[in-house]
């Protein structure tokens, strides 16, 4: 317990570095629709709350373990590959990546929730399955009210896919990943 | 006897007959002897016993009693015989003559009867054949009237026969006639049913009824019943019916009623129609007399012998049953006789018979009669012959009888009888024999007499020799003596010397006769002469002096006495001296004839006095040897007299003979006396001084024994105390006893606690298995729960996903779907909610598993430790048995520690008893001791004393 909450403080480490964000904004009420997109909330670790837009994610999926099959030789944070449509599905364990506690070690759970990210690599239309703990609901936020990182975290890889932070209230601060980011991450890894 | 010899057909008459047999007992009695004896002959043979007393009866009769007896018996018995005889002859025919008597009788009145019936017959005959009823004109013509009047005549003309009645019947029975009549007959009564009309009108010939009595007049009629015959046709008219009462032929048997008959008419039916007694009327004959039916075969087979001649007739005796004037039935035997009247026509078959009877006992008076003179006769006859055979054997037997008298007498020692004898037959002879015998008895029994006396006289001169033991004195008893047993006048002793001088020594004489020893110069010098040559012992005898030829000079010396006879026998045998005495006795008065008894006798006593002078003599001579003994003795206690002074060194002289002896033993023994005073002397001195020391030691002994004493006085209060101990330890051992009681009983309580206490655990075990179970089952069914949590949250999850999804395909799709987003949304806000609910129920079901698990754990721990608590408990019980089993070996232990403490008490009081006696003891130890120390001095003193005593003695 002792260490989950030095990770707890470790995360708002994470999220906020030293320095303490400023309160966010009050959306106003009368900012445009346009300016409003849909996130979907993913629970990294039962604590850690990411959002990404539903504009790139195409489906959740329930992976049993046994329809992932591992790829050796590869990154950790890579699971392996899902059967998805025919196609093969790479699947990573976003925990892993931005150097959270990988999931294996979170729940000894039979099937894996997997949020299908689509992106589109310009010659392929090819898709990733991010791997995480819980597939949460769908936020409606004005992208102006998401504040941009105040400070290099301390975080490398959380630094490369975040795109800023989005405070929901008082008790609750949102990251915002950059789904783009993400593809970058792996397929500089990968290639 | 008579009895006996009767006819066998009034045997059991006579045995019936009660006086009868009285007579014949009388008869036994007049003639007792021969009878008894006549009884007694075959009893001899019958019975031992009884024929023993019978032959010892026999023997001790006297002689004169028993020809008596055999002489009457001869006489009685032929009489006795001859009388029976005749009596039984005489009765026979006497008896023939009654029975015949009274047959005779009974057929006369057969007879008479017959006649008087046929008397009324024939006048009902007469009657019936009249021409006025039988003559059909003559019937005609006349009128009623003159029939009856002929009828009234008829009854008035036979007065005699005082008939009742003369009726005419129409053959239909019916009343056509009546004579007047003091009993008419009914008018309207029809007569055609009874019998005698019946068999009028069928015979044709009269007939007479069986008289019948009428239960309302109680008469019986005679009833005659005659057909009247048409002449011509001969056909029955009627019938004539003529009645007679029968009381009217009483007359016939009035004589023989007179004789003591009873007299009964028998009609053909067997009942008695007529008799004189009259409660049998009307009733069967067999019901007065028994045995009836024996008289009427008796006569059926006479009847069948004799082809039914007139003169029939049975005779026997039979019981008659009387019942007058006393209410009880007795029966009586009567002779009786019944005979059948043949010869009446008209009665019906078959016919009447006539019985008459008499009581035995008057029929046969004259036998009884006869008996009685026999008896009597016989009786009479009998004692007079008896008499005149007592009287000759009497005077027969009178000489043997005498004789036997005589015998008697002399047996009882009357010797002097004498028997008179007449005539010369065995009986005078046998007198005479016994005369003899009595003479002789008397002449032994004089002998045997005189011989006691002598023998007396014999006993009598030795035992008073016995006494004497002076021979002078001997002699003169001697002498004394002899002239009394032999009866002589004069005896003497005289000694002989060889020398032939000889000497009177003693004289006793009897009666006037001169003494020898007072004349001084006899001399019977004729008896040197007789002893010269004759040394032999024997008896002299003299019968007469003038048989020895003496000299002149003597046979006038011994005429100077007197003396005839004498007798002379030596006295003494003492060959060898010099002097012979010799004893002689001599007869003065008279010349007597010595009988060798005599002789013997005095030769007898002689042998007598010669034993007693040998006896004197011997006597003299142990007198004279005791008194040289005794002066011997005397001088030798004169000289050992010094020896009493305590001198012992003197010595007696030592001579021969028995003194001699004495005296030297004497010597010796005054010797071995000195060497022992010596001895005592020496002694003595010793002990003064061992008795000083003892003293000391007496003294020191005392005072121990008084220490003793004390210290056994300590020990025993001592002992009295532990014995007080042990009794506190007895009583302690008690409570203790008591205590352990209670201990036990608390343990058993303890037990019964604890099987309860077991008892509740089993139910705890028991309660929590089934708790356990329930438990279990509820774990198993939160675990059903889980499951099916489990798939609702899969459902909720997957829900949740393709809301999602929808959602997810909605904002892709555009703005515009922005309902089906919303929609999608609040699916996805369901499920998540759903998917939250069935996370916390399976938390809940969890935590309930979890609870479960530990209460399952808890559960089976609890039925462990109940086992264990099970255990344990039954493991103390255990314990506690054992302390319960161990508290009574020790409750037993302490039982018999109180019972050996209390023989301990016992041991410690004997213990007391017994060191207080010893205690005791030790008191009479020191008072002993105290004694010894005592008489130690006294010995001390009394040993002093004889040093002193001692020192007196010459040694």
């Amino acid at each position: 317990m002792a260490s989950n909450l030095s990770i707890k403080s470790g995360e708002t480490a994470l999220f906020y570095g030293n320095a303490k964000p400023a309160p966010p904004e009050q959306p106003s009420s009368d900012s445009t629709l346009a300016e409003q997109q849909q996130f979907l909330r993913l629970n990294i670790t039962p604590e850690t709350v990411a959002l990404l837009p539903i504009k790139e994610l195409s489906e959740v999926l329930n992976i049993s373990t046994e329809e992932i099959t591992p790829m050796p030789y590869m990154l950790p944070w890579i699971m392996g590959t899902h059967n998805w449509q025919g196609n093969i599905l790479w699947l990573i364990d976003l925990g892993y990546l931005i150097g959270l506690q990988p999931l294996g070690q979170q729940v000894s759970a039979s099937s894996y929730t997997a949020a299908i990210l689509q992106f589109r690599f310009p010659n392929t239309n090819q898709a990733i399955g991010v791997v995480v703990n819980q597939v949460g609901n769908i936020e409606r936020l004005n992208i102006n009210s998401i504040q941009p990182p105040s400070l290099a975290p301390e975080n490398k890889e959380l630094a490369k896919l975040l795109q800023g932070y989005w405070l929901k209230s008082e008790q609750e601060l949102l990251a915002v990943l950059k789904p783009d980011a993400i593809v970058q991450t792996i397929s500089q890894t990968t290639n | 006897m008579i009895t006996n010899l009767l006819d066998s057909d009034f045997a059991d008459k006579s045995d019936r007959n009660n006086s009868t047999s009285k007579n014949s007992t009388a008869t036994k009695t007049t003639i007792p002897n021969s009878s008894s004896y006549a009884e007694t002959k075959p009893a001899i043979f019958k019975d031992s016993s009884l024929g023993n007393r019978v032959t010892s009866y026999w023997r001790q009769m006297s002689l004169g009693r028993k020809a008596t007896l055999f002489a009457v018996a001869i006489s009685i018995i032929p009489m006795a015989a001859v009388g029976g005889i005749a009596h039984q002859l005489a009765s026979r025919s006497l008896s023939q003559q009654i029975i015949s008597d009274q047959e005779s009788r009974t057929l006369d009145v057969a007879q008479k009867v017959s006649l008087f019936t046929n008397r009324v017959v024939s006048d009902a005959n007469a009657v019936s054949s009249s021409p006025l009823l039988a003559d059909p004109q003559i019937k005609e013509i006349t009128t009623e009237q003159q029939k009856t009047a002929f009828l009234n005549d008829f009854i008035a003309n036979h007065t005699l026969e005082n008939y009742d009645s003369v009726a005419v019947l129409d053959p239909n029975g019916n009343l056509m006639l009546q004579s007047q009549s003091s009993e008419p007959i009914a008018a309207q009564e029809n007569y055609s049913n009874y019998d005698y009309f019946q068999r009028a009108i069928s015979l044709k010939t009269p007939v007479i009824n069986d008289p019948e009595i009428h239960s309302s007049s109680n008469k019986s009629n005679l009833v005659v019943a005659a057909p009247i015959l048409d002449p011509q046709t001969n056909k029955v008219l009627g019938v004539v019916r003529l009645q007679m009462p029968l009381k009217n032929w009483k007359e016939i048997f009035k004589y023989v009623q007179a004789e003591g008959w009873e007299y009964k008419l028998i009609d053909s039916e067997k009942y008695i129609f007529d008799t004189d007694e009259s409660e049998f009327l009307n009733s069967p004959a067999g019901e007065d007399l028994d045995n009836f039916v024996k008289l009427e075969t008796k006569i059926n087979t006479e009847i069948n012998s004799q082809n039914g001649e007139s003169g029939l007739i049975a005779t026997d005796i039979l019981l008659d049953k009387k019942n007058d004037h006393s209410k009880n039935d007795h029966e009586l035997e009567v002779l009786t006789s019944l005979a059948p009247i043949t010869n009446i026509p008209g009665v019906k078959s078959p016919g009447w018979e006539v019985v008459l009877s008499r009581p035995v006992d008057d029929a046969f008076a004259p036998l009884r009669q006869l008996r009685i003179t026999l008896l009597l006769g016989s009786g009479v006859t009998a004692l007079i012959v008896g008499a005149i055979a007592a009287t000759i054997t009497r005077r027969a037997t009178l000489p043997i009888i005498q004789a036997a008298g005589a015998v008697k007498k002399i047996g009882r020692g009357v010797l002097d009888t004498k028997l008179e004898i007449h005539g010369a037959d065995e009986i005078a002879v046998l007198g005479i024999n016994i005369n003899k015998m009595a003479k002789s008895l008397r002449t032994f029994v004089q002998y045997q007499t005189e011989e006691t006396e002598r023998s007396q006289r014999l006993k009598e001169l030795t035992l008073k020799l016995s006494r004497v033991s002076n021979s002078q004195e001997l002699f003169q008893i001697a002498l004394r003596e002899i002239i009394l047993a032999l009866k002589v006048e004069r005896a003497i002793v005289y000694r002989l010397e060889k020398n032939g001088v000889g000497k009177i020594i003693a004289e006793s004489t009897m009666g006037r006769s001169a003494s020898f020893l007072k004349e001084s110069n006899t001399n019977l010098e004729y008896i040197d002469q007789l002893f010269a040559d004759n040394k032999s012992n024997k008896v002299q005898v003299i019968s007469s002096i003038d048989v020895l030829n003496l000299e002149e000079n003597h046979l006038q010396q011994l005429e100077k006495f007197s003396v005839l006879a004498e007798l002379i026998a030596p006295l003494s045998a003492e060959e060898d001296c010099q002097s012979q005495k010799l004893l002689i006795v001599q007869q003065c008065s008279k010349s007597r004839i010595w009988q060798k008894i005599e002789v013997d006798f005095f030769a007898q006593l002689t042998s007598q006095v010669v034993l007693a002078s040998e006896r004197t003599k011997v006597l003299q001579q142990q007198k004279n040897a005791k008194e040289e003994l005794q002066r011997q003795a005397l001088s030798l206690l004169m000289e050992v007299d010094p020896i009493s002074q305590g001198d012992l060194t003197i010595r007696a002289t030592v001579t021969e003979g028995e003194i001699g002896t004495l005296a030297d033993s004497y010597n010796s023994t005054v010797e071995s006396l000195r060497e022992i005073v010596l001895q005592v002397k020496k002694s003595t001195t010793q002990m003064t001084v061992s008795t000083s020391n003892s003293e000391e030691f007496a003294q020191s002994l005392a005072e121990r024994a008084t220490q003793q004493s004390k210290a056994i006085a300590a020990a025993l209060s001592q002992i009295q105390a532990m014995a007080k101990s042990v009794q506190a330890v007895a009583i302690n051992t008690e409570e203790v006893e008591t205590t352990f009681q209670e201990v036990l009983k608390t343990v058993a309580t303890g037990d019964v606690a604890m099987d309860r206490t077991v008892a509740g655990i089993m139910d705890i075990r028991q309660t929590v298995a089934e708790t356990a179970k329930k438990v279990k089952r509820l774990g198993e069914s939160s675990q059903k729960i889980s499951k099916v949590v489990n798939l609702i949250g899969g459902f909720a999850a997957q829900t949740n996903i393709l809301a999602l999804n929808a959602s997810l395909e909605a904002s892709r799709v555009g703005e515009e779907e922005h309902n089906f987003a919303t929609v999608a949304e609040e699916i996805r806000i369901l499920a998540q909610q759903s998917a939250e609910a069935t996370t916390e129920i399976e938390k809940i079901v969890a935590s309930i598993q979890l609870d479960t698990k530990e209460v399952f754990k808890a559960m089976e721990e609890g039925i462990e430790r109940v086992v264990i608590g099970t255990k344990l408990v039954d493991e103390t019980r255990q314990s506690l048995n054992q302390v319960a089993i161990s508290s009574q070996k020790v409750n037993s232990r302490i039982a018999e520690i109180a019972q050996e403490t209390v023989q301990e008490s016992e041991a410690s009081q004997k213990i007391t008893q017994t060191i207080a006696e010893v205690a005791s003891m030790a008191n009479t130890t020191s008072k002993d001791a105290e004694l010894v120390s005592a008489s130690t001095k006294e010995l001390l003193a009394v040993a002093e004393d004889l040093q002193a005593s001692v020192s007196r003695f010459k040694a």
